[in-house]
Protein backbone atom coordinates (compact mmCIF):
# COMPACT_ATOMS: atom_id res chain seq x y z
CA UNK A 1 0.00 0.00 0.00
CA UNK A 2 1.33 3.38 -0.84
CA UNK A 3 0.51 6.20 1.13
CA UNK A 4 0.55 9.83 -0.81
CA UNK A 5 2.56 12.52 -0.23
CA UNK A 6 4.61 10.75 2.09
CA UNK A 7 8.22 10.48 1.44
CA UNK A 8 9.90 8.66 4.47
CA UNK A 9 10.84 10.02 7.87
CA UNK A 10 13.82 11.92 6.69
CA UNK A 11 12.42 13.15 3.10
CA UNK A 12 9.51 14.31 5.35
CA UNK A 13 11.56 16.59 7.54
CA UNK A 14 13.81 17.69 4.63
CA UNK A 15 12.35 20.96 4.20
CA UNK A 16 12.73 21.79 7.90
CA UNK A 17 16.33 21.13 7.87
CA UNK A 18 17.59 24.19 6.03
CA UNK A 19 15.95 27.01 8.53
CA UNK A 20 17.69 24.71 11.23
CA UNK A 21 20.97 24.97 9.60
CA UNK A 22 20.63 28.64 8.49
CA UNK A 23 19.42 29.44 11.89
CA UNK A 24 22.29 27.21 13.95
CA UNK A 25 24.78 28.52 10.95
CA UNK A 26 24.01 32.51 11.38
CA UNK A 27 23.89 32.68 15.61
CA UNK A 28 27.24 30.61 15.96
CA UNK A 29 28.71 33.21 13.09
CA UNK A 30 27.22 36.32 14.88
CA UNK A 31 28.45 34.62 18.39
CA UNK A 32 31.83 34.42 16.73
CA UNK A 33 32.07 37.94 15.03
CA UNK A 34 31.22 39.25 17.94
CA UNK A 35 33.62 37.43 20.29
CA UNK A 36 36.17 38.88 17.47
CA UNK A 37 34.91 42.46 17.83
CA UNK A 38 34.79 42.59 21.80
CA UNK A 39 38.38 40.86 22.05
CA UNK A 40 39.52 43.74 19.77
CA UNK A 41 37.89 46.21 21.26
CA UNK A 42 39.28 44.85 24.59
CA UNK A 43 42.86 44.60 23.20
CA UNK A 44 42.42 48.71 22.40
CA UNK A 45 41.09 49.50 25.33
CA UNK A 46 43.70 47.85 27.42
CA UNK A 47 46.38 49.09 25.72
CA UNK A 48 45.32 52.90 25.79
CA UNK A 49 44.85 52.06 29.56
CA UNK A 50 48.19 51.50 29.88
CA UNK A 51 49.46 53.70 27.50
CA UNK A 52 48.25 56.45 29.69
CA UNK A 53 49.60 54.68 32.67
CA UNK A 54 53.00 55.74 31.02
CA UNK A 55 51.64 58.52 30.23
CA UNK A 56 50.87 59.87 34.12
CA UNK A 57 54.30 58.65 34.75
CA UNK A 58 56.12 60.64 32.48
CA UNK A 59 54.32 63.75 32.82
CA UNK A 60 54.45 63.73 36.49
CA UNK A 61 56.68 66.77 37.10
CA UNK A 62 55.96 68.62 33.56
CA UNK A 63 59.92 68.75 33.20
CA UNK A 64 62.33 66.70 32.56
CA UNK A 65 65.88 68.27 32.92
CA UNK A 66 68.29 65.58 33.16
CA UNK A 67 68.69 62.87 30.90
CA UNK A 68 70.58 60.26 32.58
CA UNK A 69 68.10 60.54 35.60
CA UNK A 70 65.23 59.94 32.92
CA UNK A 71 67.19 56.96 31.56
CA UNK A 72 67.63 54.80 35.01
CA UNK A 73 64.90 56.33 37.04
CA UNK A 74 62.06 56.86 35.40
CA UNK A 75 62.88 54.76 32.44
CA UNK A 76 64.50 51.27 33.73
CA UNK A 77 62.76 51.62 36.90
CA UNK A 78 59.13 52.99 36.07
CA UNK A 79 58.19 52.68 32.46
CA UNK A 80 59.77 49.38 31.68
CA UNK A 81 58.62 47.49 34.76
CA UNK A 82 55.08 49.30 34.48
CA UNK A 83 55.25 47.74 30.83
CA UNK A 84 55.97 44.52 31.98
CA UNK A 85 53.44 44.10 34.16
CA UNK A 86 51.00 45.44 32.06
CA UNK A 87 52.13 43.09 28.50
CA UNK A 88 52.69 45.90 26.53
CA UNK A 89 55.84 47.17 24.40
CA UNK A 90 56.44 51.00 24.12
CA UNK A 91 58.28 53.79 23.18
CA UNK A 92 58.86 57.12 24.73
CA UNK A 93 60.38 59.98 22.62
CA UNK A 94 60.95 63.12 24.22
CA UNK A 95 62.10 65.96 21.77
CA UNK A 96 63.21 69.80 22.67
CA UNK A 97 61.85 72.44 20.56
CA UNK A 98 63.92 75.32 22.25
CA UNK A 99 65.94 76.72 19.35
CA UNK A 100 64.39 77.26 15.83
CA UNK A 101 66.51 76.83 12.50
CA UNK A 102 65.32 79.60 9.72
CA UNK A 103 61.61 79.25 8.94
CA UNK A 104 60.86 76.93 11.81
CA UNK A 105 59.21 78.41 15.59
CA UNK A 106 57.41 76.92 17.84
CA UNK A 107 56.67 73.20 18.15
CA UNK A 108 55.88 71.34 14.76
CA UNK A 109 53.66 68.60 15.51
CA UNK A 110 53.09 66.91 11.71
CA UNK A 111 55.61 65.51 10.08
CA UNK A 112 54.96 63.78 6.48
CA UNK A 113 54.65 60.04 7.01
CA UNK A 114 55.34 59.15 3.07
CA UNK A 115 59.24 59.11 1.54
CA UNK A 116 60.23 62.11 4.45
CA UNK A 117 63.47 63.78 3.91
CA UNK A 118 66.21 62.61 6.02
CA UNK A 119 65.95 65.84 8.26
CA UNK A 120 61.77 65.21 8.23
CA UNK A 121 62.43 61.58 9.32
CA UNK A 122 64.26 62.92 12.96
CA UNK A 123 61.18 64.71 13.71
CA UNK A 124 59.27 61.30 13.51
CA UNK A 125 57.61 60.45 17.29
CA UNK A 126 59.50 56.85 17.05
CA UNK A 127 62.76 58.32 16.27
CA UNK A 128 65.90 56.91 18.56
CA UNK A 129 68.80 58.18 17.41
CA UNK A 130 69.30 60.77 20.62
CA UNK A 131 71.24 64.22 19.79
CA UNK A 132 74.24 65.01 21.85
CA UNK A 133 72.87 67.19 24.74
CA UNK A 134 75.49 69.61 24.32
CA UNK A 135 75.24 70.66 21.14
CA UNK A 136 73.45 74.47 19.70
CA UNK A 137 72.77 73.87 15.94
CA UNK A 138 69.33 74.38 15.82
CA UNK A 139 69.41 71.89 12.77
CA UNK A 140 70.20 69.50 15.54
CA UNK A 141 68.32 69.93 18.18
CA UNK A 142 64.78 71.46 17.01
CA UNK A 143 62.57 69.05 16.89
CA UNK A 144 65.06 65.79 17.30
CA UNK A 145 64.94 63.12 19.59
CA UNK A 146 67.04 64.15 23.09
CA UNK A 147 66.12 61.05 24.94
CA UNK A 148 63.90 57.91 24.64
CA UNK A 149 63.09 55.06 26.32
CA UNK A 150 61.85 51.77 25.04
CA UNK A 151 61.39 48.30 25.94
CA UNK A 152 61.64 46.85 22.23
CA UNK A 153 64.02 44.66 21.61
CA UNK A 154 67.28 45.41 19.91
CA UNK A 155 65.60 48.95 19.08
CA UNK A 156 68.94 50.74 19.31
CA UNK A 157 69.69 48.97 15.79
CA UNK A 158 66.98 51.14 14.59
CA UNK A 159 67.13 54.82 14.08
CA UNK A 160 63.57 54.59 12.82
CA UNK A 161 61.31 52.51 15.12
CA UNK A 162 58.82 50.86 13.26
CA UNK A 163 55.46 50.38 15.30
CA UNK A 164 52.63 48.19 14.43
CA UNK A 165 49.33 50.12 12.56
CA UNK A 166 47.40 49.54 16.13
CA UNK A 167 49.61 50.93 18.21
CA UNK A 168 48.36 53.97 20.88
CA UNK A 169 50.23 57.27 20.73
CA UNK A 170 49.93 60.12 22.72
CA UNK A 171 51.17 63.17 22.50
CA UNK A 172 52.34 66.31 25.73
CA UNK A 173 53.92 68.95 26.62
CA UNK A 174 56.88 69.46 28.83
CA UNK A 175 59.53 71.73 29.82
CA UNK A 176 63.07 70.62 28.47
CA UNK A 177 66.34 71.74 29.21
CA UNK A 178 67.66 74.38 26.46
CA UNK A 179 71.46 74.13 25.29
CA UNK A 180 73.48 76.60 26.72
CA UNK A 181 73.60 79.42 23.92
CA UNK A 182 73.40 81.92 26.25
CA UNK A 183 75.42 80.47 29.40
CA UNK A 184 72.41 80.44 31.24
CA UNK A 185 70.27 77.18 32.41
CA UNK A 186 66.96 77.51 30.55
CA UNK A 187 64.17 75.55 30.29
CA UNK A 188 61.88 75.47 26.76
CA UNK A 189 59.60 73.91 24.96
CA UNK A 190 59.58 70.27 24.47
CA UNK A 191 57.11 67.69 23.60
CA UNK A 192 56.70 63.93 25.51
CA UNK A 193 55.31 61.00 22.79
CA UNK A 194 54.09 57.91 24.42
CA UNK A 195 53.96 55.45 21.57
CA UNK A 196 52.75 51.61 22.67
CA UNK A 197 51.25 48.30 21.97
CA UNK A 198 50.06 45.05 22.88
CA UNK A 199 52.42 42.68 22.27
CA UNK A 200 52.07 39.96 19.77
CA UNK A 201 50.10 36.46 21.38
CA UNK A 202 48.97 38.54 24.34
CA UNK A 203 45.77 39.30 25.43
CA UNK B 1 -23.59 8.48 4.24
CA UNK B 2 -19.86 7.58 5.16
CA UNK B 3 -18.32 11.18 6.67
CA UNK B 4 -14.72 12.18 5.69
CA UNK B 5 -12.51 11.41 7.91
CA UNK B 6 -10.93 14.59 9.29
CA UNK B 7 -7.00 15.31 9.47
CA UNK B 8 -6.66 15.69 12.94
CA UNK B 9 -8.91 12.97 13.85
CA UNK B 10 -6.13 10.17 13.09
CA UNK B 11 -5.15 8.34 10.67
CA UNK B 12 -1.77 7.84 9.34
CA UNK B 13 -1.68 10.01 6.77
CA UNK B 14 -2.89 13.23 8.35
CA UNK B 15 -0.77 12.67 11.46
CA UNK B 16 2.65 12.39 9.45
CA UNK B 17 1.50 15.70 7.04
CA UNK B 18 0.98 17.54 10.35
CA UNK B 19 4.07 16.47 11.93
CA UNK B 20 5.91 17.91 8.46
CA UNK B 21 4.19 21.26 9.06
CA UNK B 22 5.25 21.10 12.69
CA UNK B 23 8.83 20.43 11.52
CA UNK B 24 9.11 23.29 9.27
CA UNK B 25 7.33 25.51 11.66
CA UNK B 26 9.64 24.85 14.49
CA UNK B 27 12.90 25.60 11.97
CA UNK B 28 11.13 29.01 10.80
CA UNK B 29 10.46 29.75 14.05
CA UNK B 30 14.25 28.91 15.50
CA UNK B 31 15.48 30.91 12.00
CA UNK B 32 13.47 33.84 13.77
CA UNK B 33 14.42 33.48 17.25
CA UNK B 34 18.67 33.11 16.15
CA UNK B 35 18.02 36.32 13.65
CA UNK B 36 16.41 38.25 16.74
CA UNK B 37 19.19 37.17 18.63
CA UNK B 38 21.66 38.09 16.15
CA UNK B 39 20.36 41.75 16.32
CA UNK B 40 20.43 41.88 20.08
CA UNK B 41 24.49 41.19 20.25
CA UNK B 42 25.28 42.93 16.98
CA UNK B 43 23.16 45.86 19.24
CA UNK B 44 25.74 45.17 22.26
CA UNK B 45 28.44 44.67 20.21
CA UNK B 46 28.28 48.42 18.99
CA UNK B 47 28.09 50.03 21.92
CA UNK B 48 30.50 47.73 23.90
CA UNK B 49 33.21 49.71 25.28
CA UNK B 50 31.85 53.21 24.10
CA UNK B 51 31.62 54.49 27.82
CA UNK B 52 35.09 53.23 28.50
CA UNK B 53 36.53 54.79 25.28
CA UNK B 54 35.08 57.91 26.19
CA UNK B 55 36.66 57.98 30.11
CA UNK B 56 40.05 57.33 28.47
CA UNK B 57 39.70 60.29 25.82
CA UNK B 58 38.59 62.46 28.40
CA UNK B 59 41.58 60.93 30.90
CA UNK B 60 44.06 61.60 28.21
CA UNK B 61 42.32 65.08 27.45
CA UNK B 62 42.74 66.08 31.56
CA UNK B 63 46.45 64.41 31.56
CA UNK B 64 47.22 66.96 28.51
CA UNK B 65 45.78 70.26 30.08
CA UNK B 66 47.55 69.72 33.58
CA UNK B 67 50.85 69.14 31.44
CA UNK B 68 50.57 72.53 29.92
CA UNK B 69 49.84 74.30 33.44
CA UNK B 70 52.90 72.01 34.92
CA UNK B 71 55.06 72.82 31.67
CA UNK B 72 54.07 76.22 32.15
CA UNK B 73 56.16 76.84 35.24
CA UNK B 74 59.08 75.82 33.82
CA UNK B 75 59.42 77.06 30.76
CA UNK B 76 61.28 80.18 30.46
CA UNK B 77 59.79 83.28 28.78
CA UNK B 78 62.77 84.20 26.89
CA UNK B 79 62.41 80.91 24.71
CA UNK B 80 59.24 81.68 23.45
CA UNK B 81 60.82 84.84 21.55
CA UNK B 82 60.41 83.63 18.34
CA UNK B 83 56.90 82.79 18.52
CA UNK B 84 54.60 85.10 16.58
CA UNK B 85 51.58 84.43 14.25
CA UNK B 86 52.61 82.21 11.47
CA UNK B 87 51.32 78.62 11.36
CA UNK B 88 53.80 76.47 9.74
CA UNK B 89 51.30 73.62 7.48
CA UNK B 90 51.52 71.90 4.64
CA UNK B 91 49.54 73.29 1.33
CA UNK B 92 47.29 71.37 -0.48
CA UNK B 93 50.26 70.36 -2.99
CA UNK B 94 52.00 68.86 -0.02
CA UNK B 95 54.86 71.68 0.63
CA UNK B 96 56.00 72.75 3.85
CA UNK B 97 54.17 76.87 3.96
CA UNK B 98 53.29 79.61 6.70
CA UNK B 99 49.91 81.04 7.25
CA UNK B 100 49.44 83.92 9.01
CA UNK B 101 46.84 83.71 12.34
CA UNK B 102 44.40 86.91 12.50
CA UNK B 103 43.55 85.33 16.21
CA UNK B 104 47.26 85.83 17.07
CA UNK B 105 47.84 89.02 15.17
CA UNK B 106 49.21 91.10 18.48
CA UNK B 107 51.82 88.54 19.28
CA UNK B 108 54.00 89.03 15.92
CA UNK B 109 54.51 92.69 17.30
CA UNK B 110 57.76 93.23 17.87
CA UNK B 111 57.18 95.66 20.84
CA UNK B 112 54.82 93.91 22.66
CA UNK B 113 54.04 90.29 21.27
CA UNK B 114 56.24 87.41 21.92
CA UNK B 115 59.97 89.02 20.45
CA UNK B 116 59.22 91.37 23.91
CA UNK B 117 59.90 88.29 26.09
CA UNK B 118 63.52 87.97 25.03
CA UNK B 119 63.71 91.33 27.56
CA UNK B 120 63.38 88.07 30.20
CA UNK B 121 66.54 86.48 29.06
CA UNK B 122 66.83 83.39 31.58
CA UNK B 123 65.67 84.61 34.67
CA UNK B 124 61.59 84.71 34.38
CA UNK B 125 59.27 81.37 33.59
CA UNK B 126 56.30 82.07 32.27
CA UNK B 127 53.91 81.44 35.11
CA UNK B 128 56.76 83.90 37.29
CA UNK B 129 55.97 86.82 35.15
CA UNK B 130 52.21 85.70 35.27
CA UNK B 131 52.63 86.24 39.31
CA UNK B 132 53.86 89.73 38.73
CA UNK B 133 51.53 90.65 36.12
CA UNK B 134 49.45 89.96 39.03
CA UNK B 135 51.30 91.53 42.42
CA UNK B 136 49.83 94.82 42.08
CA UNK B 137 47.37 96.79 43.96
CA UNK B 138 44.64 96.69 41.43
CA UNK B 139 45.27 93.41 39.85
CA UNK B 140 44.41 92.99 36.22
CA UNK B 141 46.80 91.47 33.58
CA UNK B 142 47.89 94.38 31.73
CA UNK B 143 51.40 92.81 30.89
CA UNK B 144 52.13 95.54 33.81
CA UNK B 145 53.77 95.41 37.21
CA UNK B 146 53.08 98.88 38.61
CA UNK B 147 54.97 100.90 36.79
CA UNK B 148 57.12 98.63 35.07
CA UNK B 149 56.73 96.15 32.36
CA UNK B 150 55.91 92.39 33.03
CA UNK B 151 54.43 90.46 29.83
CA UNK B 152 52.79 87.74 32.35
CA UNK B 153 49.07 87.61 30.08
CA UNK B 154 51.69 87.56 26.80
CA UNK B 155 53.66 84.92 27.92
CA UNK B 156 51.26 83.16 28.74
CA UNK B 157 49.43 83.58 25.78
CA UNK B 158 52.84 82.63 23.58
CA UNK B 159 53.07 79.54 25.77
CA UNK B 160 49.71 78.70 25.17
CA UNK B 161 49.57 79.33 21.13
CA UNK B 162 52.19 76.40 21.08
CA UNK B 163 51.31 74.19 23.61
CA UNK B 164 48.11 74.09 22.34
CA UNK B 165 48.64 73.39 18.69
CA UNK B 166 47.45 69.53 18.69
CA UNK B 167 43.60 70.54 19.85
CA UNK B 168 43.62 73.67 17.70
CA UNK B 169 44.23 71.21 14.62
CA UNK B 170 41.78 69.30 15.87
CA UNK B 171 39.04 71.90 16.11
CA UNK B 172 38.81 72.46 19.71
CA UNK B 173 39.04 76.02 21.57
CA UNK B 174 40.57 76.51 24.67
CA UNK B 175 40.46 79.33 27.33
CA UNK B 176 42.39 80.61 29.99
CA UNK B 177 41.66 82.72 32.58
CA UNK B 178 43.11 83.29 36.76
CA UNK B 179 40.06 83.19 39.16
CA UNK B 180 40.52 85.38 42.01
CA UNK B 181 39.20 82.91 44.69
CA UNK B 182 39.36 85.48 47.08
CA UNK B 183 36.61 87.46 46.28
CA UNK B 184 33.37 85.84 47.26
CA UNK B 185 31.71 85.42 43.79
CA UNK B 186 35.40 83.96 42.53
CA UNK B 187 34.97 86.16 38.99
CA UNK B 188 38.01 85.97 36.69
CA UNK B 189 40.71 88.93 37.04
CA UNK B 190 39.98 91.64 34.58
CA UNK B 191 41.93 91.03 31.52
CA UNK B 192 42.73 94.33 30.01
CA UNK B 193 42.51 95.11 25.91
CA UNK B 194 45.47 95.48 24.28
CA UNK B 195 44.98 97.27 20.96
CA UNK B 196 46.08 97.20 17.83
CA UNK B 197 44.45 94.36 16.07
CA UNK B 198 40.88 96.34 15.00
CA UNK B 199 38.88 93.37 14.48
CA UNK B 200 39.89 91.73 17.84
CA UNK B 201 39.99 94.15 20.70
CA UNK B 202 39.95 91.86 23.40
CA UNK B 203 42.98 90.02 22.01
CA UNK B 204 44.74 89.79 25.18
CA UNK B 205 42.52 87.43 26.04
CA UNK B 206 44.23 83.71 25.99
CA UNK B 207 42.11 81.99 23.84
CA UNK B 208 41.55 80.49 20.39
CA UNK B 209 37.83 81.51 20.06
CA UNK B 210 37.47 84.20 17.61
CA UNK B 211 34.36 85.52 18.96
CA UNK B 212 35.75 85.65 22.66
CA UNK B 213 38.81 87.62 21.23
CA UNK B 214 35.89 89.88 19.53
CA UNK B 215 33.22 90.59 21.93
CA UNK B 216 35.27 89.77 25.21
CA UNK B 217 33.79 87.12 27.45
CA UNK B 218 29.86 88.06 28.02
CA UNK B 219 29.96 87.61 32.21
CA UNK B 220 32.64 88.42 34.51
CA UNK B 221 33.13 84.91 35.49
CA UNK B 222 36.00 84.37 32.63
CA UNK B 223 36.25 82.25 29.22
CA UNK B 224 35.87 78.84 31.09
CA UNK B 225 32.44 79.74 33.08
CA UNK B 226 30.95 81.57 29.51
CA UNK B 227 32.24 78.51 27.09
CA UNK B 228 29.29 76.37 29.09
CA UNK B 229 26.73 78.25 27.26
CA UNK B 230 28.53 77.39 23.96
CA UNK B 231 28.91 73.68 24.42
CA UNK B 232 27.65 71.49 27.00
CA UNK B 233 31.29 69.09 27.23
CA UNK B 234 33.75 71.76 28.64
CA UNK B 235 36.73 70.01 30.08
CA UNK B 236 38.21 72.34 32.43
CA UNK B 237 41.68 72.04 34.92
CA UNK B 238 41.69 74.55 37.91
CA UNK B 239 45.16 74.75 40.18
CA UNK B 240 46.19 76.70 43.13
CA UNK B 241 47.73 79.79 42.12
CA UNK B 242 49.36 81.54 45.02
CA UNK B 243 50.55 85.36 44.76
CA UNK B 244 52.77 87.96 47.35
CA UNK B 245 51.18 91.48 46.93
CA UNK B 246 54.13 94.02 49.15
CA UNK B 247 52.11 96.72 49.74
CA UNK B 248 55.00 99.52 49.52
CA UNK B 249 52.71 102.90 50.65
CA UNK B 250 52.66 101.79 54.39
CA UNK B 251 56.03 101.19 56.30
CA UNK B 252 56.83 98.61 57.06
CA UNK B 253 55.41 97.54 53.79
CA UNK B 254 52.48 94.76 54.10
CA UNK B 255 52.97 91.43 52.79
CA UNK B 256 49.52 89.77 51.49
CA UNK B 257 48.74 86.89 49.84
CA UNK B 258 46.41 86.34 47.14
CA UNK B 259 44.92 83.35 46.34
CA UNK B 260 44.03 82.48 42.62
CA UNK B 261 43.12 79.46 40.60
CA UNK B 262 44.71 79.23 37.16
CA UNK B 263 41.57 77.47 35.62
CA UNK B 264 42.67 76.34 31.94
CA UNK B 265 39.53 74.55 29.76
CA UNK B 266 38.94 73.20 26.42
CA UNK B 267 35.71 72.46 24.63
CA UNK B 268 34.06 71.63 21.05
CA UNK B 269 31.53 73.87 19.73
CA UNK B 270 28.54 72.07 19.13
CA UNK B 271 27.73 71.73 15.11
Amino acid sequence: MTRRGFVGPLGDDLPSIFPIIAAVLLFVGTLVYANGLVTAKNRTLETRQAALGLSYVVTERGLIDDQAEFEKTTCEDNLKKYALSNHIQFVVTIKRYCIEPPGQRGIRFYYPKENPLPEEKRLSPSYLEKTPTDSDDPAVVYGHTWTYCTNVPNARNNDLLQVPADAVAFTYPVAVPCPLTQQLPTNGLGIINVIAWKERGKI
Amino acid sequence: MKRPKLLHQGGKRGSERFRAQAAIFDGINLLLLASISSALIFSFVSGYGTQQDRVLRSAYILNYMQSVVKASYFIDASTLKNIDNRESTVNRAGNPTTTPLEIYQDLADSQTGCKALARYSGSFSVTELLKRDLAEKDAKLDDRFDGTEAAGITAYKCAVKELMKPFWYAGFYYGFDVVDLDRADGAAVQVMPKGGVPQYPQTRLVTDYPEFLKNGAPSQFGLCANAKAISPDVVTVQVPFKVIYVDTTNFPPDRKLRTYALSFCIWHPQP
